[in-house]
């Protein structure tokens, strides 16, 4: 995000749009709660009445899908109130008068049917926001995991800048990460275009630089953009892909089409899973390197806002399980490419020397609780909170580009098969695949399997569903089991699943497409239905029936790794414990 | 008076972290993990829901063990004592009394949960087979209630004697500088009668 | 709907607590709570005693769990007997108007104690419905400076205030 967490509290409007802090970033919404009561604005755009949307001055209840015609009204809005700062626009920005040839198109009015919200609470939102001394602009998965979500990322850019509510203090643009380290794995080049530090490996120079400083021929350093994730799997079917080492990832759990990628998976010539849990996508390997949790070793991480901050050790390692740069090192001197560090400090001063945003982010300076802020150039630079202050943007003329693009509906519409919208969110207790929460008690005792749907009243009782009751949901792709939570909190049509249950799996219904340049799926919105379950003590037994033996065939796989008794003998642990 | 753990709904954000702590304390003392504290979500509200430790508990009241007493402010289960009657969870009007008791499941080498009732029959009504029901309910932790300690959003409060009392003096000063503030209209009406 | 509610005149005033008494002597008899509903405030610059507004909208009545609190229609009335001292009432009210008292029960079967607890019970004005005279404290004020505000005082004082000043009076 341009600006940092901490600032959220002193921002005078906070908008959110499609994103919801309470169940994704607690802390995030501890910020929001302050701000409130420091005197802030709040607006929400949400299909849900989300834990934010209780404390806003405006809420507006949003039909799912409709982000950019949403948006555009939005900047419409804006404009033809004359609310927009055409000094900055002129002197930071390119393209308003393109721009503004697809805007002027979309009215609050001529949108409705698509948005659902009334033209005047989104224009009184939309004066809230762009008269506003300062404004974050914060969005999350409701946008990200869309068809057009790179396009709205653009529209939700357009109007910060339009508006100025960029490039100041206290004021920017939020998108807010999935995962705990997600922004990291970004900053390190874990991504198929990227170095470490955002340098692109189809340039050259990056190239020659990376080579040199790894002792590598160039010509062995690709040239061209990689597969993303989501790609992954039709490209191993299709025989593009023939081994997939997969890091700390469950994708059996947590990618859409679930039953159809363990297909494609299973047809790898070979699939390596470094993991430090048993998972479902671990129970296909060929090969389970058993990693390190973050108690067992040091490192950094980044948070949603830039922020690096080094975590150490609590205790050493157990049995054969490794860190992951030691595998990584190891696997490497195996393949010829001899790598060797004492540390995770050495690695880390390495790729500073490599990336010119982070080198001033030395350990010295995240020592304890302290932290790095990038982009930190060089080591006396304290660290960048808020970016683009003064309108200063990372392009090459130091100007944004404004980018406007038209609506297009969602992929799966809803039939009459399949009337209503199946839209994925998150747990606040869990946390993803569950690979870890799933083995605390406590968050378990607030949350268990088979998870929850939740329904609204009128589509509950249509379909003679009862709070509490178990329940068949079901799409063109596949089914899963689940626990109805009849909710009016959430909108009509449509109905809302958390994706960390192993039963009541909402990705065997979830649709494969995806945004066409990000590859982000579209889980946001697919087709499904939802039937009652007459024999309701058949389904609680048949649903803990499944869940034991999943969990039974986790724990007989990981088995094989319990060492035989020596004279420093374990405690004999019993299965239930391996996973408990 | 009471003592209770009182709720800033605005605050609230629905994370559950009041009951997973307290869950946790109390099985760290060999008592029920039930959480003791519900949290509600209507459409306009959420708020955790909490034993009020009422003054002419309800609870106590229609005990027929004496499992419930009062001590020092505060309305007590002796969960040993309890004979799982749930007459105190029919009568508390908050609906802050929790059956529970220990499953089967783990014991003995039965290591299956086997369900025998839909998990949409009212607490209230479950009966599970081989265990012993007892009434949970809030006890403050003994004076540091790990509730409010947990919040993230500092929503929680304890409220103790001196707390509310002092919370009464200040609204009644501020109501009566409110009749200052209109005691030229008052004045007038007592004139015009 | 609102009815009517009893406010002190701050300039009027002496701080002698008489209307404390009456309340206090009116609910002294047997069933009820010998306790003054209204309570005097005294600041560096204003006395007043406060009492009870009879909200239309009483965040008392909406906490009550057991219907001890209740409107009527005319004001927001108390039934005793079905409070169970769980003291939302006394932190919904914005005034600190309500309170909640303990009082020691007796079962008794001669000479025996049979049965032996405390009870509790709301305290807050009931505007003397069951009255002859209306509000106690009303009457027994010397300075007269208790007044019972309704609906056509309200009226009567807004227009009151439209003949006299410019029209900048919004509507209630």
């Amino acid at each position: 995000m341009s600006v940092s967490i901490p600032s959220l509290e002193d921002a005078k409007c906070i908008f959110l749009f499609g994103y919801n802090p309470s169940a994704s970033h607690p802390i995030v919404s501890r910020r929001i709660v302050r701000a409130k009561e420091k005197g802030a604005k709040i607006i929400v755009a949400d299909p849900r009445v989300i834990e934010t949307a209780r404390i806003a001055d405006i809420y507006m209840q949003i039909n799912n899908g409709c982000n950019i015609a949403f948006l555009n009204a939005f900047a419409n809005a804006i404009v033809t109130e004359n609310l927009h700062d055409k000094e900055f626009i002129a002197e930071h920005t390119n393209g308003f008068d393109e721009w503004w040839e697809t805007i002027k198109d979309y009215t609050p009015e001529s949108v409705q049917h698509i948005t659902g919200i009334d033209p005047e609470t989104m224009r009184e939102a939309a004066r809230m926001y762009a008269t506003a001394e300062s404004a974050v602009l914060g969005w999350g998965m409701g946008v990200a995991q869309q068809k057009q979500n790179v396009l709205t990322v653009h529209t939700l850019a357009a109007i910060a800048c339009i508006t100025h509510q960029i490039g100041k203090p206290n004021a920017g643009l939020a998108p807010v990460r999935g995962q705990n380290n997600v922004q990291g794995s970004c900053d390190m080049g874990m991504l198929p275009n990227f170095f470490p530090g955002y340098q692109k490996v189809t340039d050259p120079a990056m190239r020659e630089k990376f080579a040199k400083a790894w002792g590598v021929p160039v010509e062995k350093l690709s040239d061209h953009e990689g597969y993303k994730l989501t790609d992954v799997g039709h490209n191993a079917e299709e025989g593009k892909v023939h081994a997939f080492y997969n890091f700390g990832e469950d994708p059996l759990q947590t990618e859409p089409d679930a039953q159809d990628l363990k297909r494609q998976l299973q047809g790898l010539d070979l699939l390596i899973c470094q993991d430090i849990f048993m998972t479902q996508t671990c129970m296909i390997a060929d090969v389970i390197f058993p990693g390190t949790s973050w108690g067992e070793h040091d490192g950094v991480f980044s948070a949603s806002d830039r922020t690096f901050q080094r975590f150490t050790a609590a205790v050493p390692p157990k049995g054969e399980c490794k860190h992951d740069w030691q595998i990584f090192s190891e696997l490497s001197t195996r393949m010829g490419y001899p790598m060797h560090y004492e540390d995770t400090q050495e690695i880390w001063d390495e790729m500073r020397s490599l990336c010119p945003t982070f080198y001033g982010a030395t350990y010295e300076k995240m020592a304890g609780v302290g932290h790095a802020q990038w982009p930190i150039p060089t080591i006396e630079h304290p660290g960048t909170p808020i970016m683009y202050l003064g309108g200063k943007f990372t392009t090459p003329d130091n100007r944004a580009n404004l980018m406007a693009h038209d609506w297009e509906p969602p992929t799966e519409l809803p039939d009459e098969e399949y009337p209503l919208i199946l839209c994925t969110v998150r747990e606040v207790g869990h946390y993803s695949c569950r690979s870890m929460t799933g083995n605390c008690r406590a968050l378990s005792l607030l949350a268990e399997e088979p998870g929850e749907i939740h329904i609204h009243p009128d589509d509950a009782k249509a379909r003679g569903i009862y709070d509490g009751e178990l329940v068949r949901a079901f799409s063109r792709r596949g089914e899963a089991m689940s626990r109805a939570v009849v909710d009016e909190r959430i909108n009509k049509g449509t109905v809302y699943m958390t994706y960390q249950w192993w039963i009541g799996k909402c990705n065997n219904l979830t649709l494969h497409a995806v945004d066409p340049r990000s590859h982000t799926p579209e889980d946001k919105f697919s087709a499904c239905q939802v039937e009652a379950i007459e024999d309701q003590v058949w389904a609680e037994q048949h649903m803990q029936e499944l869940y034991t033996q999943l969990k039974n065939d986790l724990a007989d796989l990981a088995s094989a790794q319990d060492v035989e008794p020596t004279s420093q003998r374990q405690p004999q642990e019993t299965r239930e414990s391996v996973i408990v | 008076m009471n003592r209770f753990i009182s709720i800033h709904p605005d605050r609230c954000i629905g994370c559950g972290t009041c009951r997973a702590a307290c869950s946790e304390g109390h099985i760290a003392r060999g008592l029920q993990g039930e959480p003791r504290l519900s949290l509600v979500q209507t459409r306009g509200i959420s708020a955790a829901v909490t034993c009020h430790h009422c003054e002419g508990a309800p609870c106590l009241e229609v005990c027929p063990v004496a499992a419930i007493t009062r001590e020092d402010g505060m309305v007590h289960v002796n969960e040993q004592h309890c004979v799982g009657c749930k007459l105190c969870a029919v009568v508390c009007p908050f609906g802050a009394i929790h059956p529970a008791g220990t499953s089967i499941a783990g014991v003995a080498g039965t290591s299956v949960n086997t369900p025998t009732y839909p998990k949409r029959l009212d607490p209230i009504l479950r009966y599970d087979i081989g265990v012993y029901t007892c009434a949970v309910k809030c006890d403050l932790c003994s004076g540091d209630p790990r509730c409010v300690a947990a919040c993230p959003t500092a929503a929680l409060e304890y409220v103790k004697e001196d707390e509310i009392a002092g919370s009464i003096k200040d609204r009644r000063i501020e109501a009566a500088l409110a009749a200052g503030d209109v005691q030229e209209s008052i004045a007038e009406i007592r004139r015009s009668r | 709907m609102g009815g009517s509610y009893i406010m002190a005149d701050s300039g009027a005033c002496i701080g002698c607590k008489t209307c404390m008494a009456a309340c206090l002597m009116k609910h002294d008899v047997p069933g009820d709570a010998a306790v003054a509903r209204l309570n005097l405030v005294t600041t560096l610059r204003v006395s007043a005693p406060i009492a009870c507004h009879h909200c239309a909208d009483a965040p008392c009545v909406a906490a009550c769990p057991t219907g001890a609190l209740y409107d009527d229609g005319t004001r927001v009335a108390v039934r005793m007997e079905r409070c169970i001292g769980c003291r939302g009432c006394v932190m919904a009210c914005p005034y600190g108007a309500v309170n909640v008292v303990e009082y020691r029960r007796r079962s008794p079967l001669g000479d025996l104690t049979v049965n032996e607890g405390v009870g509790a019970v709301v305290i807050k004005c009931d505007l003397c419905a069951d009255r002859p005279g209306g509000p106690a404290c009303v009457e027994a004020c010397p300075t007269k400076g208790l007044v019972i505000v309704d609906k056509d005082v309200l009226e009567a004082s807004v227009k009151r205030s439209n003949d006299t000043e410019p029209k900048t009076v919004t509507a209630a």
